[in-house]
């Protein structure tokens, strides 16, 4: 009994029209309903924080260092005297900005190449793969240090070095996808008419694969937000004094044992967002019937 | 069989090959190189020419990556940026106390990891499931920093049963590391127990609704004969790959955990090396793991392929 | 009946609970007896009901599925009163399953002897030494050759008749009073099917064993069962013997069913149906031979020897307005030449005419309008049509490519043509899934169709297909070859469908041709002896 799977109808048949609906479905589910409502909430008070918070996130104060929450400071200062709440709201921004824009560029340029390799087979095939294995099996988030830490451009390189990255596992997925679609009667009826490569993809493969590429962007934005954030915490993303959750709790937790409340409120911040994020992806996949778990972690 | 064993180690020699070139080639399009990195953008004048001299920076790429390649096949990877130190036997004290770090996590990991996932995918949607199912998704989203501050913050500080940060020098023999190293091994151990665990349970969730545990239902099997006879060997078998990626993550991409808690593992040399520019250094590293996730996950297809009696004939009869 | 029967279902109704809280019946109430040593058959197409009856006759409910109101007891006890111990000793004991497709229900990890001594070890007190005896002789009586080296397999290893052998000689491990048959030899070949059968028949007279036998089949039904049940949307329309059943059914339902039951029909062979068709030849192939996997670069290099043809030395003619028949097994390379025919594979040898022309072997190099006048229709029509896209779009894509048509007139021109396969014009913005089979199965007609081709490819286009519903598809390709003079390849495994459409027909074994030349003369004296076994294995719906 499939009665929880989406069933698609024809009015949704355009893509606005379907994500829509699939978020529908999203929100009927509890962990669905519970991280859609957590990524908005940090959406808006990404976008409306400059007007909202109490204290100028940067302001330094010398003698207000360290304090505990007061009325005032509702979650205390730092170990320079800045207000933490302030500091919390404005410090998902620029994380929330670079990966909302590398994701989407990741999931075209990716998925793309994945679903062209998926249908064509063949050398190309078999020689992106090789080299995308290869990149796969490079360690974690370095690559994105390396370059990151020696071009040191900003915010900018690390937009099209996540982009990049994290455009090559999807190369994977997408191709996988692809290719079990591709392996259908109704390609090869496509085919055996004598369609264009181009018009298989953009007509057969895409509305068929849209629902991996959906689970997989959600997946690859709450990927990217912890590539972000460690990176941060590391001390090679947002350049001080510019708030940030990962390098605030890097800076606070130094001083952890005189004070926790510069690591709670950051640390708060960061983990519901990614929590947010990933409660959606996983009731994406459900509702989409796309068992996310099934697939090896790439 | 065997034919296709080679092939497999053919292939996987290919990437590691391949791993070496992209490596080779990532390192010299960025801007600059090992000499200008290593003494600053603006270093010049005889600092520069001495270091490059001594690099051998002034020869033609092919020339370079040819002397790197077959050095690296010996086993020497070179020097670090400012001449002095050499790679391997750095590298070789570092590799010892990340295996080390890594079979703690995978000895508590990998037995809790599948129990938990074996329970959780037979009581599907039960209490039980939903409470393991969530605290996955809990441990696997968290960020490993923000579990480890959690840690620390609750174990180190309030409550001081454990050390905060490891002190122990990186030489040290394997048992000094006790009980410094629990903290990392239990952040390492949370993250990688709701990966696997959920692998697991969707695993058997298929598998128990397979047409074989019909079958064997409807031949009056009891239940915990068709899980531990029919369903499991079949459910597991998936866990062997899930369990490889676990494996080489934890022999690389730890950086963060190790940069946490002070654990002088490969990843707390590679993020100095990279904080110091010493490209050399990054470029052996990099290697190395890379090599290392190619190998064991080439063992673990090959572990797949031989439990797997499918494959195994699918195998033999082509061979 | 004076004796208790062996399974008693009372007035069952078994249901799920549907979107929105509803319940919704599978089955409702249901009678059903069978006697000791009786053979019963359930008959109905699929969504009937047929297989949740039989489960349920074990006590066994799909996840989802409970049961309503009734009762279902086996030899006097109620099978849904009992405690799993109890029933554990009943399944696979006196009361056995064979189920649709042991490939998918024998444990592919566990080696076939040990799951046979599994059910021995369950259901019989013996001795370890005795159960391997005992399973050996249990594979001989399933009459599988070399039993010891079959206990030594995996089920992977085995071919789909000895995996159902397997499957028989498992259920026979507990001495069973009574079997259910879910579909048994559904995946299976006809030849091998009817060889199953007869052991089944044969078993159960020999042993005294009750039988269900769940088939969407009236031929498999006749040959086994002296007792027919038809089903319908959950409900046992007819209980009667099958000779009343399969002669003068009572029911409406029963003589429509029986009525689309595709028969072979006597033929005249002196009559000369090829002078109605016309001359021109339009399709010739010549010594085709075709392979399905090239050897790879590296094969090639360490010079591997290439692999085995899957076709060889296939030639016809084919004239406009006549159907060729090309008949065979699973595996015996019908589907491969209709794929070289549609380009999509290159043949090692040979090549194919159109009209006169040779044409390209790959369909890239084949112009647009040499692609037009071949078209294919699929097996599976959920398969051959995108499910994501709507019926416009699916009817819309040959007629952009071929004619360049979008827009208003393209939709006029689907409109048109779902008229003629008899779909109303309100489907346009419907998608696949919204469509019943036959519905999705005249849709790919017209897909086809609306190509204005010459030449119509049919892969196995009923056999995914209920009977009363392949019987309105053939009768819709039959109206439009003679209004267009469309000529067919008919791939089929079942001759009494081929008989309906084909002038000529080809006998396939192996990729090689056993038999060629018309229909008449194949069907009214079979001359090879694989064609004279395919004929014997034909299951007619007339009671033994």
């Amino acid at each position: 009994m499939t009665d929880t799977a989406y069933n698609p109808s024809v009015a949704e048949n355009t893509f606005f029209q379907r994500i829509l609906k699939v978020m529908g479905s999203v929100a009927r589910r509890p962990s669905g309903a519970i991280g859609l409502f957590l990524v908005l909430l940090h959406v808006i008070v990404a976008i409306i924080s400059p007007w909202i918070v109490p204290f100028d996130p940067v302001a330094i104060s010398a003698d207000e260092v360290l304090l505990p929450p007061t009325a005032l400071h509702l979650l205390g200062t730092d170990s320079l005297g800045r207000d933490v709440l302030s500091r919390v709201l404005e410090g998902g921004r620029l994380a929330l900005l670079v990966c909302g824009l590398a994701t989407p560029l990741a999931m075209l340029w990716g998925g793309l190449l994945g679903i062209y390799l998926g249908l064509r087979g063949g050398w190309i095939d078999d020689v992106v793969m090789r080299l995308v294995d290869a990149v796969l099996s490079l360690p974690g988030i370095l690559p994105l240090m390396v370059v990151v830490v020696i071009i040191d451009g900003g915010m900018v390189v690390v937009t099209i070095t996540l982009a990049v990255l994290f455009g090559i596992p999807v190369i994977r997925v997408l191709r996988a996808a692809a290719q079990a679609v591709a392996a259908r009667d109704f390609v090869l009826a496509a085919r055996a008419r004598g369609h264009s490569r181009a018009n298989i993809m953009w007509k057969e493969l895409l509305p068929n694969v849209l629902d991996v590429l959906m689970v997989e962007g959600a997946m690859r934005l709450s990927w990217m937000l912890l590539s972000f954030s460690a990176l941060s915490f590391l001390g090679y993303g947002v350049a001080p004094p510019t708030p940030d959750w990962g390098q605030d709790i890097s800076e606070a937790r130094v001083f952890m044992s005189l004070s926790p409340w510069g690591v709670l409120g950051p640390m708060l911040a960061l983990s519901t967002l990614i929590i947010g994020v990933n409660l959606t992806a996983d009731a994406l996949a459900k509702s989409l019937g796309l068992d996310r778990a099934q697939r090896a972690v790439v | 069989m065997i034919e296709l064993v080679v092939k497999r180690l053919c292939l996987g020699l290919v990437t590691v090959w391949l791993v070496s070139v992209v490596i080779f080639l990532g390192i010299e399009a960025l801007p600059g190189d090992a000499c200008t990195a290593h003494l600053e953008r603006d270093a010049q004048g005889q600092l520069l020419e001495n270091c490059r001299e001594k690099l051998g920076l002034g020869k033609p790429a092919f020339t370079r990556y040819m002397d790197w390649a077959s050095a690296a096949i010996k086993g020497d990877l070179g020097v670090s940026a400012d001449g002095e130190t050499k790679i391997t036997s750095e590298v070789a004290i570092r590799v010892g106390n990340s295996i080390l770090l890594a079979a703690g996590a995978l000895s508590v990991g990998v037995p809790l990891a599948v129990f938990l996932g074996v329970i959780a995918g037979l009581w599907r949607d039960r209490l039980t499931d939903i409470f393991i199912s969530t605290a996955a998704i809990f441990a696997m989203t968290i960020p490993e920093f923000v579990s480890a501050t959690i840690l620390v913050l609750v174990f180190s500080i309030w409550l001081g049963w454990l050390p905060a940060v490891v002190l122990t020098p990186a030489d040290a023999p394997a048992l000094e590391f006790f009980p410094e190293f629990v903290p990392a091994t239990i952040v390492l151990t949370l993250v990688m127990v709701a990966h696997i665990m959920r692998m697991v349970r969707s695993s058997v969730i298929e598998v128990m609704a397979g047409e074989f545990v019909q079958m064997a239902t409807l031949k009056g099997v009891p239940y915990w004969r068709i899980v531990m006879r029919h369903a499991l060997p079949s459910a597991l078998l998936p866990a062997i790959n899930v369990v490889a990626l676990t494996v080489a993550w934890l022999l690389g991409g730890v950086v963060v955990v190790e940069v946490v808690f002070n654990y002088p593992g490969l990843g707390r040399m590679m993020i100095d090396a990279i904080s110091d520019r010493d490209l050399p250094v990054v470029q052996a590293i990099t290697l190395l793991v890379a090599a290392t996730y190619v190998i064991i996950n080439l063992a673990a297809d090959l572990a797949a392929i031989l439990l797997n009696p499918r494959l195994r004939t699918q195998l033999g009869r082509r061979a | 009946m004076l004796e208790q029967p062996i399974i008693d279902i009372r007035d069952l109704s078994i249901g799920f609970t549907g979107a929105g809280g509803v319940t919704k019946e599978v089955l409702c109430n249901v009678d059903l007896q069978v006697a000791r040593g009786e053979t019963l058959g359930l008959v109905g197409e699929s969504g009937s009901g047929k297989s949740t009856l039989a489960l349920a006759a074990m006590g066994f409910l799909k996840p989802g599925l409970r049961k309503l109101q009734g009762d279902v007891s086996f030899a006097g006890r109620d099978v849904f009163a009992m405690s799993s111990r109890e029933l554990e000793t009943i399944r696979g004991g006196k009361l056995g399953l064979i189920p649709q497709n042991s490939g998918q229900a024998l444990t592919p990890t566990m080696r076939v002897g040990k799951q046979l001594r599994e059910a021995l070890e369950l259901h019989c007190n013996l001795q370890a030494s005795e159960c391997v005896t005992k399973a050996e002789d249990l594979l001989d009586q399933v009459q599988l050759p070399d039993v010891k080296a079959i206990m030594r397999r995996f089920p992977h290893e085995l071919s789909g008749g000895q995996q159902q052998r397997v499957a028989i000689a498992m259920a026979l491990a507990g001495e069973p009073e009574a079997l259910v048959l879910d579909e048994p030899t559904t995946g299976l070949d006809v030849t091998t099917q009817i060889h199953i059968l007869d052991l089944l028949r044969d078993l159960s007279e020999a042993r005294n064993m009750a039988m269900v036998l769940v088939s969407h089949d009236l031929g498999v039904i006749a040959r086994c069962c002296c007792r027919v049940a038809v089903m319908y949307a959950g409900e046992v329309l007819l209980d009667d013997t099958a000779k009343h059943v399969l002669c003068a059914p009572k029911i409406d339902y029963a003589k429509e069913l029986l009525a689309a039951t595709p028969k072979i029909q006597p033929v005249d062979e002196s009559a000369d149906r090829s002078a109605s068709s016309g001359t021109d030849e339009i399709l010739t192939s010549d010594d085709l031979a075709l392979c399905y996997s090239n050897n790879s670069i590296l094969e090639r290099l360490l010079g591997r020897e290439r692999p085995p043809l899957t076709v060889e030395g296939v030639s016809f003619v084919l004239k406009k307005g006549e159907t060729l028949g090309l008949v065979g097994e699973s595996g015996s390379g019908k589907s491969t030449i209709l794929r070289a025919i549609a380009g999509i594979l290159s043949p090692r040898n040979g090549g194919i005419d159109l009209a006169g022309v040779p044409l390209p072997p790959l369909l890239d190099k084949r112009s647009g309008q040499e692609l037009r006048r071949i078209q294919m229709i699929f097996q599976n029509p959920d398969e051959a049509l995108n499910p994501r896209q709507s019926v416009a779009q699916i009817l819309g894509q040959p007629l952009h490519l071929y004619f360049g048509l979008k827009g208003a007139d393209a939709r006029q021109r689907s409109v048109e043509m779902l008229d003629r396969v008899r779909l109303p014009a309100e489907y346009l913005d419907r998608l696949p899934g919204q469509l019943s089979g036959g519905e999705k199965q005249r849709l790919a007609v017209a897909r086809a169709f609306i190509a204005e081709p010459e030449i119509v490819l049919c892969d196995e286009v009923t056999s995914a297909l209920d009977v009363s519903v392949q019987a309105t598809v053939m009768e819709l390709l039959q109206d439009l070859k003679r209004e267009r003079q469309t000529t067919y390849i008919f791939v089929s495994h079942d001759l009494a469908v081929v008989q309906q459409l084909a002038d000529q027909i080809i006998v396939l074994k192996q990729g090689r041709i056993c038999e060629a030349g018309s229909v008449d003369q194949v069907y009214g004296s079979p001359s090879h002896p694989y064609t004279r076994k395919l004929f014997e294995a034909v299951l007619e719906p007339e009671p033994m």
